[in-house]
């Protein structure tokens, strides 16, 4: 996913949600060192990936992106909950999110 | 009038730790889904999915189950697990098969876990986002646990002494135009042959019928 495309995705996705369009973006890089796995708590805001990072494996409740995993018919982007993200590789990767966190009640 | 309606997904799963994506399509007239419900089945039944000795051994077992059922209860384990890991068909089906007979012929205090398999969860467009999340099970092991009226001719099934399925319960606006699903496979990925199975995703809804 481009970042231009994200920015597109986020105001429609977050509409759905039935939040307003109060809410923050932070951009998110990450550094993972080799063989590295960073967990991050995403339960009350959203994870966009963009740039989609080789040798890297995403996994949220929301589902899985590896490039290399085979056992899935489908990539996700959008991740939600306890994300966990592993360095597959024995040298730094670098791994890009915008972070969407809504900060008003639903309507 | 107010009619309940279900749509019906099946997914057919071949791979230790397999991430299936599934989307539901809710139609136009849905109000509310009310309910969701999970079953897990074997894809093949047990004679077309495993060689002919296998089969046979099993069938061997079993007429020594009919005949004596007493010592049968403590040779079961031991003559068809040594011939099926022999014949090198271990199959999952094989030792489901093989562990269900034991249990006909066991006492009926003897408890065993049912067969784990996955988790699904289900995600919808509107606000409720993921509102629900369920584990599958290919087969409830324990339908006989603790009745004294079973016996090796007369064993415990689901059939027989299953209770009625019930749908978990769930409010979900029908104006969602789709629920968007994943299904995890959760069988270790090695020690032993995955499963094949068909996960079956009911959703229930509530609809408006104007004439009938």
């Amino acid at each position: 996913m481009t970042t231009a495309f994200a920015l597109e995705y986020i105001p429609r996705r977050v509409k759905e949600l039935g939040y307003c369009d109060d809410y923050s973006l932070r951009f998110v890089h990450l550094v993972l060192k080799a063989s590295e796995v960073r967990k991050i708590e995403a339960t009350c805001e959203f994870f966009i990936l963009v740039k989609e990072p080789k040798n890297v494996n995403i996994d949220s409740d929301m589902g899985i992106f590896d490039l290399a995993y085979i056992a899935t018919n489908e990539l996700q982007y959008e991740h939600q909950g306890i994300i966990t993200i592993t360095n597959k590789g024995d040298t730094k990767r670098d791994v890009r999110f915008i972070q969407v966190i809504p900060k008003t009640i639903r309507k | 009038m107010i009619r309940e309606k279900v749509i019906i997904t099946k997914l057919a799963i071949s791979q230790a730790g397999q991430i299936q994506h599934f989307q539901v399509k809710i139609p136009h007239d849905a109000l509310r889904i009310i309910g969701i419900e999970l079953s897990g089945c074997y894809a093949n039944n047990i004679s077309a999915a495993q060689p002919v000795q296998a089969v046979a051994a099993v069938a061997a077992v079993k007429m020594q189950a009919a005949v004596q059922p007493v010592q049968a209860a403590a040779a079961v384990p031991a003559i068809a697990v040594a011939q099926a890991r022999q014949l090198k068909v271990a199959s999952v089906r094989v030792m489901t098969s093989i562990d269900a007979l034991f249990r006909q012929t066991a006492t009926p205090m003897s408890y065993t876990a049912s067969p784990f398999v996955g988790n699904v969860r289900l995600q919808s467009c509107e606000n409720t986002n993921v509102f629900f999340s369920g584990d599958v099970y290919l087969s409830d092991e324990n339908v006989g646990y603790g009745d004294y009226s079973v016996t090796a001719q007369f064993p415990a099934t689901a059939a027989t002494h299953g209770c009625k399925n019930e749908a978990y319960l769930v409010n979900t606006p029908g104006k969602t135009t789709i629920l968007k699903g994943i299904y995890r496979d959760r069988q270790p990925a090695a020690g032993q042959v995955p499963a094949t199975y068909t996960v079956n995703v009911y959703v229930w809804y509530e609809t408006i019928i104007t004439k009938l």
